[in-house]
């Protein structure tokens, strides 16, 4: 069993390295200096997105977690829609479900049912090395703890996700890390460890980790969650600049005062949407 | 990610925990230079063997009296001393016996020997000139005896470097004078180094004439001109059958003996000697390997062991690496690299271990250990292969858990 799938992994993986085909999930929104590393072709070849899709389109999503006899519906048909250049909000208690609805938006879960498209393409049906290279690609994370590797200097954190894109050339990693670091306002720390940042430096290599390869989405966690509040300002302030560069950013927190800085607040309850509002500005 | 960056991450990864990764290296270690002694130990034997058995001559054949089979049954006709220098002689012929090449009569007794205040026991050998052409060995100084001091039955002897040392310490043996048995022998010379064969030492003998041995201590009445064992040398190792049958028949002819079942000599090809002694010590060999083998498996497990600690530990990593980009068959050859380095490193250091042993056990223990091409380069590959397989189940491990359960776990 375990080698019937180990063959698999290793058959899919030369599979996606394919580099004669072209790359049906690279939108314009990604960085066509990465070289091409492509998922089946054949597989999406109906479902190329059209350019007035959203980014991010729930229909009908449920996510139901089985314990035992126990059946826990996280997710009830939620219906969302975002679109490019957003800057949203997801607020909610901890067991709203806003963790696995975070999940899923992050193609790190699939709905049990319902239809997620991410850029008109059906993310339910993907395998999970497509699913990784959509993670690679589209999606920058950035966690409540961070998710550092202490032992890797900062440009090297932030250079690990280029490096899943396959980006050989080594000094073009360092460059784009490097900017990636002096975006959110790190030229001098490019060589220090996380342990000799701040928590809120921590933060700030975090989300130029989730820039670096230059995603559709910032998928933000609870980001300030550890943070003390001058230093939870100083990244939602990066925040709002990355907004105002026009990316999309979504937020998912527990705390008003985080929330109601986004543009676009969507409240979740019990699994479900209960309010989705602008906010102006 | 690329297989450099890969490797890259995980020796990286492995230099992190030096001293966990050098713990679980020190089980593959341990089984590699087991290995590697063992089979150097069993080939070193089987070498030692070799040796001493080459050195009794090429193209060897021994004839010695009487026969395991019959002698029981034939005892009365004194069976164990059945060979006559006649014997030795008539197979000398190139009539009757055209693909011998030499033929010597051995007749062997242990004597006390005394040089002026020095004495020392050793195998006094009555031999023909032939015996040093058939036993390879050579003179190193002095003179040989010949065909006429066989015929004036003279006191001369031929030592060796054992019984040289022992008699007149480093001064030349040769025309020294020696006692033995009560008759004063002039040493001609001294013969060349040549090792132990079995548990003889081939250095601590006496050749003399074999007329002279058989004045000295020759059997008298019926058992007159008896010889301890004949030695011939074939043409060739090619006619040693040949050699084999001519001796045979005209030995079965000469003792009147018509069913050759009953015969009461025997004939052993020198090659016959080694290949059972070379097979006795392969079975060892594959033995000692054996148990060697059961330290590698363990090795292994230590491997699998210390891969599913150290995916367990790493789980956040994973889960963030996973949620990065990295496929299942990326984290799957992470982590199957970073095993099958803990393997190669075992086995490389095994292999440092297995040859300083090899080169410094010896000089404790009295067996000759060679070190082996193919047990070396065998053993790394093993060790490496060792690491790959029992790393596959803690790598699959790691490969096929959720990003979520990964990250979530503190």
């Amino acid at each position: 069993m375990a080698v019937a799938w180990w063959v698999e992994a290793v058959l899919g993986v030369a599979r996606s390295r394919n580099p004669g085909q072209p790359d049906s999930l690279t939108d314009n929104a990604y960085n066509a200096e990465s070289e091409t590393e492509t998922v089946s072709t054949s597989e999406f070849a109906s479902l190329i997105p059209s350019a007035k899709a959203p980014l991010i389109e729930l229909d009908k999503v449920s996510k139901i977690y089985k314990m035992g006899e126990l059946e826990v519906k996280a997710l009830q048909e939620i219906n969302l829609e975002i679109h490019d250049g957003e800057y949203v909000a997801i607020m909610g208690q901890s067991g709203s479900g806003k963790s696995t609805l975070m999940h899923i938006l992050g193609c790190l879960d699939v709905p049990t049912t319902g239809t997620y498209r991410m850029g008109g393409v059906d993310v339910g049906k993907m395998g999970e090395s497509e699913l990784a290279e959509i993670r690679n690609r589209k999606i920058g994370f950035v966690f409540q703890q961070f998710h550092l590797l202490t032992r890797l200097p900062a440009w090297k954190n932030v250079e690990l996700p280029l490096l899943y894109a396959g980006e050989r050339d080594h000094s073009q990693r360092r460059r784009r890390a490097e900017a990636a670091l002096a975006s959110v306002g790190l030229e001098q720390r490019y060589n220090h460890r996380p342990t000799e940042l701040s928590g809120g430096q921590q933060q700030r290599v975090a989300i130029a980790r989730a820039l670096v390869t230059n995603p559709s989405i910032i998928l933000a966690d609870e980001p300030t969650g550890n943070l003390a509040s001058t230093q939870a300002d100083e990244i939602m302030g990066i925040f709002e600049s990355l907004h105002e560069q026009g990316r999309t950013v979504v937020i998912i927190t527990h705390e008003p005062d985080i929330a109601t800085r986004a543009r676009r607040l969507v409240r979740i309850r019990d699994g479900q949407v209960i309010d989705d509002e602008a906010l102006v500005k | 990610m690329n297989w450099f960056e890969t490797i890259k991450s995980a020796l990286d990864s492995l230099i992190e925990r030096r001293t966990r990764s050098l713990l679980t290296m020190l089980g593959i270690l341990i089984g590699i230079a087991a290995v590697i002694l063992t089979v150097g130990l069993g080939e070193g034997a089987t070498n030692k063997v070799t040796n001493a058995i080459s050195s009794l001559g090429t193209n060897l054949l021994i004839v010695t009296p009487g026969s395991t089979t019959t002698g029981g049954v034939r005892g009365g006709l004194g069976s164990s001393s059945s060979l006559t220098l006649a014997d030795a002689n008539a197979l000398s012929s190139k009539v009757d016996c055209p693909d011998i090449s030499q033929v010597s009569a051995v007749l062997q007794h242990g004597s006390v020997l005394t040089a002026g205040s020095s004495n020392w026991t050793a195998p006094v050998q009555g031999v023909s000139p032939s015996y040093l052409t058939i036993r390879d060995r050579q003179v190193v100084s002095g003179q040989a005896f010949t065909q006429k001091d066989l015929t004036t039955h003279a006191d001369i002897a031929l030592v060796g470097s054992t019984v040289a040392q022992n008699l007149f310490g480093f001064s030349s043996p040769v025309g020294q004078t020696m006692d033995l048995a009560g008759v004063p022998f002039t040493i001609s010379g001294e013969l060349n180094t040549a090792g132990a064969s079995g548990s003889t030492s081939e250095d601590n003998t006496v050749l003399i004439p074999i007329t002279t041995a058989e004045d000295l201590f020759g059997a008298t009445g019926p058992y007159a001109n008896s010889v301890s064992n004949i030695l011939i040398s074939s043409k060739s190792a090619s006619s040693m059958g040949a050699a084999y049958q001519e001796a045979d028949s005209l030995l079965l002819q000469r003792h009147g003996i018509t069913n050759p079942a009953n015969a009461d000599f025997t004939i052993t090809p020198q090659t016959s000697l080694l290949s059972t002694a070379s097979s006795v010590s392969k079975a060892l060999t594959v033995l000692l390997v054996g148990i060697a083998a059961i330290a590698l498996v363990v090795g292994g497990i230590g491997v699998m062991n210390i891969m599913l600690v150290s995916v367990t530990e790493r789980i956040r990593e994973i889960g963030l690496r996973k949620a990065l980009g990295a496929t299942p068959g990326v984290i799957l050859r992470q982590f199957l690299i970073e095993a099958t380095v803990l393997g190669i490193m075992g086995g490389i250091f095994g292999v440092a271990v297995g040859i300083i042993g090899a080169v410094v056990l010896p000089h404790f223990i009295a067996q000759p250990i060679a070190i082996s091409t193919l047990a070396i380069v065998g053993s790394v590959v093993v060790a490496a292969g060792i690491g790959l397989v029992f790393g596959v189940y803690p790598a699959s491990r790691a490969a096929r858990l959720s990003p979520i359960d990964a990250l979530r776990s503190e």
